[in-house]
C-alpha cells in the first residue's frame, strides 16, 4: 500500500519534465552588460541597455558580428516598467546576471536615485556586483561610442576598473552592493566613479552635451559626491585620489610633489599601498573624527626642471627619503583637509562616514544625534594624520653621481 | 519494539545538523533586525536559556532510560493522558515538519526558481522525507555523517572567502548596550534552538545511553558557536543595515562572493547543498512523527504512521500562502510562542513534575 | 594483541522468504537402495540411471587366482585413461591373493582419495564427478576411484583487471588449482576451506574460504547459512551464488566483489573477510563488500602512498563525474546559467543557436549514443573496430557538430563521462553508475540543481541503507571510523597501517606492529 501510493506520488514529480517552468535555454537570452537610466520628459524614466549577442565557437564561415553592442532604449513610470517596455521589441529574455555597468545621468541622480534603484536590489537575478557610474550630463552619448580599443562591453567596463584600480586611483569605483549600503546608511553619503567619454582626436574629456566624434572612447573622469541619494557635486581626479586615501581604498596612483632638493623641481611618488584607520566619537556633544593614513610609496620619476643635487657617496641618503615622505604627507594632509572643509562646507556630505561610524560603534550616542545628524557632522573636528614610508626610489640611485671632468 | 541504534556521535552530528540547517538562513537576518551589533550577545542569552531547557529535558530523560517521551508519559499519567502527550507530540513533529519544509520550499522558489510552483518542491522534499523515515534512522544517520562534514565545511570556507570583503566596525560589539533590543533578539535563536525538544524521543536510540547529555550538549554548543560565527560574519561582511533588510542574509553572501575575479554566484549550489542538510532534518522529524505516534498507539511498526505523514505533509505545507504568513504566523507565532514552549518546556517541566511527586510518594 | 571481543548480534537486511511447502526445487529422482553384490545387475541400474550413455564405458575383466569377475565403470569423457591402465588395472591383474573385503582391495591401490560407497546413488554421483567405479562380484559395496582428468588452461594475467607492477598470475577455471594459488600466498594452517556442493543438477563445488581467528564468527557462519540455503539446479557464474546470497538483490551497485586476481582475495581474507571459490570460474567472491572497496585497487599498496592516495581521489572524483556531470551540465545552461562564467555562457550559447533541441534531450540522446557505440564496439567482431573508430569519431564527433545537431560542448561532456567511468576499476560499479546517471539528466531538467541533488540524495539514502553481510555498505564514511581513514580516500604507508579495517569486525584488527618506520637508529 505504501509502495503503490509512493510511487503514485513520484509520477508528478517526473511529470513536471513537461512542465520545465524555470527551463530556459541559453540562446534565448538578451545578454544585459549595461543599463542606462536617466530622467525623461513628464517625470519618466528612461532606461537604455546594451545587449550582446552570442558567439558562436564553431567556425561557420561567417565573419564575427561587426558591432558587439546593441542598443535598445524605452521609457516608463519606474525602472521595471521601462525595463517590461523594452520587451516589446527586444523578443528575448533580459539576463541580468551578467551585467556589468549602472549607469546613471545626472538629471536622475540629482533627482534622488534610492527609490528607482530598488527593482535592482530587490531582483536575485540582478547582479549585485556591477559597477556603479554616474555621467556629467545626460547618459545618451556614453551608448553612441563605439569603443576600438576593447569591443566586448563586459570585459570593455572590467578592464576600465581594472586599470582605474590598478595604475590611476582618480576615481571611486563602486559596486551595486556597496553603492546600496551607503545609500542605505544615514551617517554616510556615497562617492560614485564619474563615468566620461574621451574624444581621442581633441585628447580631452568631452564636455557634457557635446556631439560624440566617431573616434571616441570611455574614460572615468573624477567622482561624483551624494548628499543622501542625490547628487551634489563632483571630485576632480585629483580630489578623488585625496579620497580614496582617506579612506584607505587607493591601490596604486601617482602624486607629484615639490622635489626636497629644489623646489622648482618634482617628484613623483608611486603609491603601493595604501590604508586608513578611522575612528570617530562624540565628545561633549560634538563629533570628532581620526583619520590616520598610512602610505608606503616608491620614488616614480624626477623631474628635474632645475639641476639637481649630486651625490658623491654610493650610499643612499636616509634624509632624502624623509623629506620625500614630508612632502608627500604635507601635500595629502592639505589635500584631504580641503576636501573634508569642501564636504562640510559646499555638498555636506558626509562621505567618509563618520555617522556610520557612530551609529556602529556607539548606537546610544547616534541615538541622540540621529535626527539633527546634518549639523552635526558640519560641527565635525577631523584630525588627520598622514604617515608615509618612502621604501626606494625604484632601481636607480636617487641622485646622480658626480661625474668629474675630465678636463 | 526494534529501535534502531546510533552512536554518540552520530547523535551529536545529528543534533548540528537539526538545530543549524534551517537557522542559519533565517536566524542571523531576525537577531539582527532586534540586536545589531549585540547579535553575539543575543544568541549567548538565547544559548544560555536553551540550555536550561536542555537540562531540564536530559534530567527527565535520565529518570527513564531506554525509554521516550512517550512511553513514560504513559506510566506516569496514566495510559489516557499519556496517549494525549503522545499525540500532542505527534502533531507537533508533523506541524514543525510541515512548517520547515514550506520555508525551505519558498526559498528555493525565492531565490533559485522563480517559475516553478511551490508544490513541486514541497512534492519532492515530503517524499524524500518519508522514504528515508520509511528507512529509519540509521540510515539518515549515516547520509548526516556523509553530508555535515562537507557542508560545514563549505560554509565556513565560504565565509572566511568572505571576510576579507567585510569592515571591522561593522561587525565589532559595542559597549553601548541596549538591553530591550537584546531581549527581543535573544528571544529567536532560544526559540529556533529549542527544537533541540527531539532528544526526548531520539533518546532511547542511542547505544550509549549514559553519553546522552555530553553528545547533545557538545552538538547543542557547536551549533549555537556555529550560529554566532555566522551572524558575526554577517554583519562583517554586510553591515547592519543589509544583514537585516535581506530576508535571507546567507543568500546575499553567497551570492556576491567573487572568486579570481570571474567565478560567482554560486549561491544555487550552495543553497542546494544546504537544503540537502534540511531534507535530513526533515527525515528526523518524520520519523519522529511516526515512532511517537507508533508508540503513542503501542503500534511494532511506525511504518504504517508514514503513510498519513505523505499524505498530509504536502497539504500541510501547501497551506500557508505566502512568506509573510509563513514567517509571521505559523513560525513566529505558532511554533515559537505556542508548540516549541510547550513541547520544550511546558510538557517536560510537567512530567519531571510528576515524577518527582510520584518518586517521593 | 588479541583484542577478545564481544561478540554483536548480526545486524542484516537479508530476511529471505521461508519456501512454502509443496514448492520444492527440482530433484533429480534417484535411486535409493543398496548395491547388489551382482556387478552385472549394478551395472545395468547405473546404464538405466545414465539412459546408456554414450560416453559410459564399462570394462569387465577376471582378476586373482580364482578368476573373479570384476568390472570398472567409468566416464570416458572424463577419465584419465592412461592413468587408470597404469595404476589400477596392471596392479589388479597382478595380485596374487582375494582380497577379504573392499577396504582390503582399496589399500592395495596406489590412490589417494579412494572411498568405498555402497548406493548406486552415491555410485552415480561419483561417476559424475570424474571418479572410476570399480565393482567385484561377490561384495556388496563399490570402490570410488578419482582418476578426473579435463582440460584447463594455465595460469594467466587476469584480462579485465590488470595492475601495472603488482604479480602476474590470476585465478583459473579449476577450483583446486585456485586454491593452490591461494594456499601458496597465505601459508597459514588457519585458513579454512570448506566445500559445498552445489546446484542439484550442476553439483558444482564451491568453497568457502576464511582465516580463522582473524574472520567474524558470525559473518562466516551467515555466509555459511546463506550457502547452505541455495537451492537451485544450475550454479555457473559466481554472479549468481552472488545473487543468492547478497543483501539487498535489488541494488543497483553490488554488495558483493568478484575478482579474478589472487592478491586481491588474499588480502581480503587477511582483512577478516570471506572468499567464495566456484569450480569452473576464473573468479573469486569476496563478501563482505563496502562502496570504497570498488575504488580501491592492487595497485595501491604497490606505488607509493603519495601516488596511491592521487589515483583514489581522482577515482572518486570519476565516480562523481560520471554520476552528476550530464545532470549538472543541464542544470547549469537551462537553469543556473549565472554560476557560469559569463566567457562560457556566450559560447554555449552561441553554440546552441545552431541546434534544434533542448540541451536535456541532446544531451540524452548523446549519452545513449555513446552507450550504443560502447556495447558495439564490444561485440563487434575484430576485424570491424577500425569502422567503429571511424564510426564514432567522424560521423557523431564530427559531421553531427558540423551539421548543427549537436553542440560540440556536449560531445565533449560525454566523452569525459565514458571516460570517467572506466576509471573505476572495478567494471560492475562503474556500469551501474552508467545507469544511475540517466534519471539524474530528468531530475536536473526539471528541476535545476535542486532537481540533481534531490535525486541524487535519493540514492544516497538507499546506499547508506544498505547492509552486506552486516556490514554498513558506505563504512568508513557512514557511518564514521575515523580509524580507518587511512585506508580510504588516502592510503598510508604499511608501517603506519597496525590496524585492519575494524568495520569488517576482524576478531583479531592487530595487522603490523608499532614503531616500525624506518630510520636510523637513535643516538644514546
Amino acid at each position: 500500500m505504501f509502495k503503490r501510493i509512493f510511487s503514485l506520488m513520484l509520477i508528478p514529480l517526473l511529470l513536471n519534465l513537461s512542465g520545465c517552468w524555470n527551463r530556459i535555454e541559453p540562446e534565448n537570452y538578451a545578454w544585459l552588460t549595461w543599463v542606462g537610466l536617466d530622467s525623461a520628459a513628464g517625470g519618466k524614466i528612461k532606461v537604455t541597455m546594451v545587449l550582446t549577442p552570442p558567439l558562436s565557437p564553431v567556425p561557420t564561415g561567417a565573419a564575427p558580428p561587426e558591432k558587439l553592442l546593441t542598443i535598445s532604449s524605452a521609457t516608463g513610470d519606474m525602472i521595471f516598467d521601462a525595463v517590461r517596455e523594452i520587451n516589446a521589441h527586444v523578443p528575448k529574455r533580459l539576463f541580468w546576471p551578467y551585467l556589468h555597468a549602472v549607469i546613471i545621468g545626472e538629471d536622475l541622480a540629482r533627482a534622488g536615485v534610492e527609490q528607482h534603484l530598488d527593482v535592482l536590489f530587490r531582483n536575485i537575478r540582478v547582479r549585485k556586483n556591477a559597477w556603479v557610474f554616474i555621467t556629467r550630463g545626460s547618459v545618451e552619448p556614453i551608448f553612441k561610442v563605439d569603443p576600438q580599443i576593447e569591443t566586448n562591453p563586459g570585459v570593455l567596463i572590467e578592464s576600465l576598473v581594472k586599470s582605474e584600480q590598478q595604475f590611476l586611483g582618480k576615481s571611486r569605483v563602486l559596486r551595486l552592493k556597496d553603492f546600496q549600503t551607503e545609500l542605505a546608511s544615514p551617517g554616510r553619503d556615497p562617492v560614485v566613479s564619474a563615468l566620461g567619454i574621451w574624444d581621442t582626436d581633441k585628447k580631452q574629456i568631452l564636455p557634457p552635451g557635446a556631439e560624440v566624434p566617431p573616434k571616441s572612447e570611455l574614460a572615468l573622469d573624477g567622482s561624483a559626491v551624494f548628499r543622501t541619494d542625490k547628487l551634489v557635486g563632483w571630485l576632480s581626479p585629483e580630489e578623488s585620489q585625496f579620497y580614496l586615501l582617506a579612506k584607505g581604498e587607493m591601490k596604486t596612483g601617482l602624486i607629484p610633489i615639490p622635489h626636497p632638493d629644489n623646489p622648482q623641481n618634482l617628484a613623483g611618488i608611486e603609491i603601493v599601498g595604501n590604508s586608513a584607520k578611522f575612528k570617530a566619537k562624540l565628545a561633549s556633544g560634538e563629533p570628532q573624527a581620526q583619520i590616520k593614513i598610512k602610505i608606503k610609496g616608491k620614488l616614480g620619476d624626477q623631474w628635474l626642471n632645475a639641476p639637481a643635487l649630486k651625490t658623491e657617496e654610493p650610499n643612499e641618503d636616509p634624509e632624502f627619503y624623509r623629506k620625500l615622505g614630508e612632502g608627500l604627507e604635507k601635500k595629502i594632509k592639505a589635500g584631504v583637509e580641503e576636501l573634508l572643509a569642501k564636504s562640510q562646507t559646499d555638498f555636506d556630505a558626509d562621505i567618509l562616514g563618520v555617522g556610520d561610524y557612530i551609529m556602529n560603534r556607539y548606537p546610544n550616542d547616534w541615538d541622540i544625534v540621529a535626527d539633527n545628524w546634518r549639523e552635526y557632522y558640519k560641527k565635525t573636528v577631523f584630525d588627520v594624520e598622514v604617515k608615509v614610508d618612502i621604501t626606494s626610489p625604484n632601481i636607480m640611485h636617487s641622485r646622480p653621481p658626480v661625474i668629474e671632468d675630465p678636463e | 519494539m526494534n529501535v534502531a541504534k546510533i552512536s554518540s556521535r552520530q547523535f551529536t552530528w545529528l543534533t548540528i545538523s537539526i538545530t543549524l540547517a534551517t537557522p542559519v538562513l533565517i536566524l542571523p537576518e531576525m537577531i539582527i533586525y532586534y540586536a545589531r551589533q549585540n547579535a553575539w550577545l543575543a544568541l549567548l542569552l538565547g544559548t544560555l536559556a536553551t540550555l536550561a531547557g536542555v537540562m531540564l529535558n536530559l534530567a527527565l530523560a535520565r529518570k527513564f532510560p531506554g525509554q521516550s517521551i512517550v512511553q513514560y508519559a504513559q506510566i506516569l499519567l496514566g495510559p489516557w493522558l499519556g496517549k494525549l502527550i503522545g499525540m500532542l507530540y505527534a502533531l507537533a513533529f508533523l506541524y514543525l515538519t510541515g512548517v520547515c519544509l514550506n520555508i525551505i520550499a519558498q526559498i528555493i522558489e525565492i531565490s533559485l526558481l522563480p517559475e516553478t510552483p511551490l508544490w513541486t518542491f514541497i512534492l519532492g522534499l515530503s517524499l524524500f522525507a518519508v522514504y528515508s523515515a520509511w528507512l529509519g534512522i540509521e540510515p539518515i544517520a549515516r547520509a548526516n555523517d556523509l553530508l555535515l562534514p562537507p557542508n560545514l565545511l563549505i560554509a565556513g570556507s565560504i565565509l572566511l572567502l568572505a571576510l576579507p570583503h567585510g569592515k571591522l566596525y561593522q561587525g565589532l560589539p559595542v559597549t553601548q548596550l541596549n538591553l530591550t533590543a537584546i531581549l527581543k533578539g535573544a528571544f529567536p535563536p532560544a526559540a529556533c534552538l529549542s527544537e533541540i525538544f527531539f532528544i526526548l524521543m531520539l533518546a532511547p536510540s542511542l547505544n550509549k545511553p549514559e553519553e546522552l547529555k555530553s553528545a547533545t550538549l557538545k552538538g547543542l554548543l557547536f551549533s549555537s558557536f556555529f550560529l554566532t560565527f555566522v551572524t558575526q560574519a554577517f554583519l562583517f561582511v554586510l553591515g547592519v543595515y543589509r544583514a537585516s533588510i535581506y530576508l535571507f542574509p546567507a543568500l546575499r553572501l553567497s551570492e556576491e562572493l567573487m572568486f579570481l575575479d570571474i567565478f560567482e554566484r554560486f549561491e544555487s549550489l550552495i543553497l542546494t547543498l544546504w537544503i540537502l542538510l534540511n531534507a535530513l532534518k526533515l527525515s528526523v522529524f518524520t520519523y519522529l512523527y511516526a515512532l511517537t505516534a507508533a508508540q503513542t498507539f503501542n503500534r511494532k511498526s511506525y511504518k504504517g504512521f508514514l503513510l498519513p505523514a505523505l499524505l498530509f505533509l504536502p497539504v500541510l505545507a501547501l497551506i500557508p500562502r505566502n512568506l509573510a504568513e509563513i514567517l509571521q504566523v505559523w513560525l513566529n507565532t505558532i511554533s515559537f510562542k505556542l508548540v516549541l514552549p510547550a513541547v520544550f518546556l511546558f510538557l517536560p517541566g510537567l512530567l519531571l513534575m510528576i515524577a518527582k511527586v510520584k518518586h517521593h510518594v | 594483541m588479541t583484542k577478545i571481543r564481544k561478540p554483536r548480534p548480526l545486524v542484516t537486511t537479508d530476511q529471505p522468504n521461508s519456501v512454502p511447502a509443496g514448492r520444492q526445487s527440482p530433484q533429480p529422482d534417484t535411486v535409493n537402495w543398496q548395491a547388489p553384490a551382482d556387478p552385472e545387475q549394478t551395472i545395468a541400474q547405473i546404464q538405466s540411471l545414465f539412459g546408456n550413455s554414450a560416453d559410459l564405458q564399462v570394462h569387465r575383466f577376471q582378476v586373482f587366482p580364482e578368476r573373479i569377475s570384476c568390472a570398472l565403470v567409468y566416464l570416458r569423457s572424463f577419465v584419465d585413461l592412461k592413468e587408470l591402465n597404469q595404476t589400477v588395472l596392471n596392479p589388479l591383474l597382478q595380485q596374487a591373493a582375494m582380497p577379504k573385503d573392499m577396504a582390503d582391495l582399496a589399500r592395495s591401490l596406489p590412490h589417494a582419495g579412494t572411498k568405498e560407497g555402497i548406493t548406486i546413488q552415491d555410485a552415480a554421483q561419483a561417476l559424475t564427478s570424474g571418479e572410476v567405479v570399480f565393482l567385484v562380484s561377490g561384495f556388496a559395496s563399490a570402490l570410488f576411484i578419482p582418476l578426473k582428468k579435463y582440460e584447463q588452461r594455465s595460469v594467466t594475467e587476469p584480462e579485465n583487471e590488470k595492475v601495472v607492477r603488482g604479480p602476474r598470475d590470476g585465478f583459473i577455471e579449476s577450483l583446486w588449482t585456485n586454491v593452490g594459488i591461494l594456499r601458496q600466498r597465505i601459508k597459514d594452517p588457519r585458513l579454512r576451506l570448506e566445500v559445498f556442493t552445489l546446484g542439484t543438477r550442476t553439483s558444482v563445488e564451491v568453497c568457502l574460504i576464511h582465516l580463522e581467528g582473524i574472520a567474524n564468527r558470525q559473518i562466516v557462519e551467515e555466509v555459511r547459512a546463506r550457502l547452505q540455503r541455495i537451492n537451485v539446479d544450475r550454479l555457473l557464474a559466481v554472479s549468481s551464488i552472488a545473487e543468492f546470497i547478497a543483501d539487498s538483490p535489488w541494488s543497483p551497485l553490488p554488495t558483493y566483489q568478484a575478482s579474478e586476481r589472487p592478491d586481491r582475495l588474499t588480502s581480503a581474507l587477511l582483512d577478516g573477510r570471506i572468499g567464495i571459490l566456484l569450480d569452473g570460474t576464473p573468479l573469486a567472491l569476496i563478501v563482505p563488500t563496502v562502496f570504497w572497496d570498488f575504488l580501491k585497487s592492487p595497485d595501491d599498496y604497490i606505488e607509493n602512498p603519495y601516488f596511491s592516495s592521487f589515483i583514489r581521489m581522482i577515482r572518486l572524483t570519476s565516480h562523481l563525474i560520471t554520476l552528476l556531470v550530464p545532470g549538472a551540465y543541464v542544470a547549469l545552461t537551462t537553469f543556473h546559467l549565472e554560476v557560469l562564467p559569463q566567457s562560457l555562457a556566450v559560447i554555449i550559447a552561441g553554440a546552441r543557436t545552431r541546434t534544434p533541441f533542448p540541451t536535456a534531450v541532446e544531451m540524452f540522446l548523446m549519452e545513449l549514443t555513446i552507450e550504443l557505440l560502447r556495447e558495439a564496439g564490444l561485440r563487434m567482431p575484430g576485424v570491424f573496430g577500425q569502422t567503429m573508430s571511424i564510426v564514432g569519431a567522424l560521423v557523431i564527433g564530427e559531421a553531427a557538430v558540423t551539421a548543427g545537431l549537436i553542440e560540440p560542448i556536449i560531445v565533449v561532456l560525454v566523452a569525459l563521462t565514458t571516460l570517467a567511468s572506466f576509471v573505476v576499476p572495478s567494471y560492475p560499479a562503474a556500469i551501474s553508475i552508467r545507469l544511475l546517471r540517466f534519471p539524474l539528466i530528468l531530475f536536473s531538467a526539471s528541476m535545476g540543481f535542486f532537481g540533481l541533488f534531490l535525486g541524487a540524495m535519493f540514492y544516497l539514502m538507499y546506499l547508506v541503507s544498505l547492509r552486506s553481510f552486516g556490514v554498513p555498505y558506505f563504512a568508513p564514511l557512514a557511518p564514521l571510523f575515523l580509524k580507518d581513514m587511512g585506508d580510504m580516500f588516502i592510503r598510508l604507508p604499511w608501517w603506519q597501517q597496525f590496524r585492519r579495517p575494524t568495520y569488517y569486525r576482524p576478531q583479531d584488527d592487530s595487522r603490523a606492529g608499532p614503531n616500525q618506520k624506518p630510520g636510523p637508529d637513535k643516538e644514546p
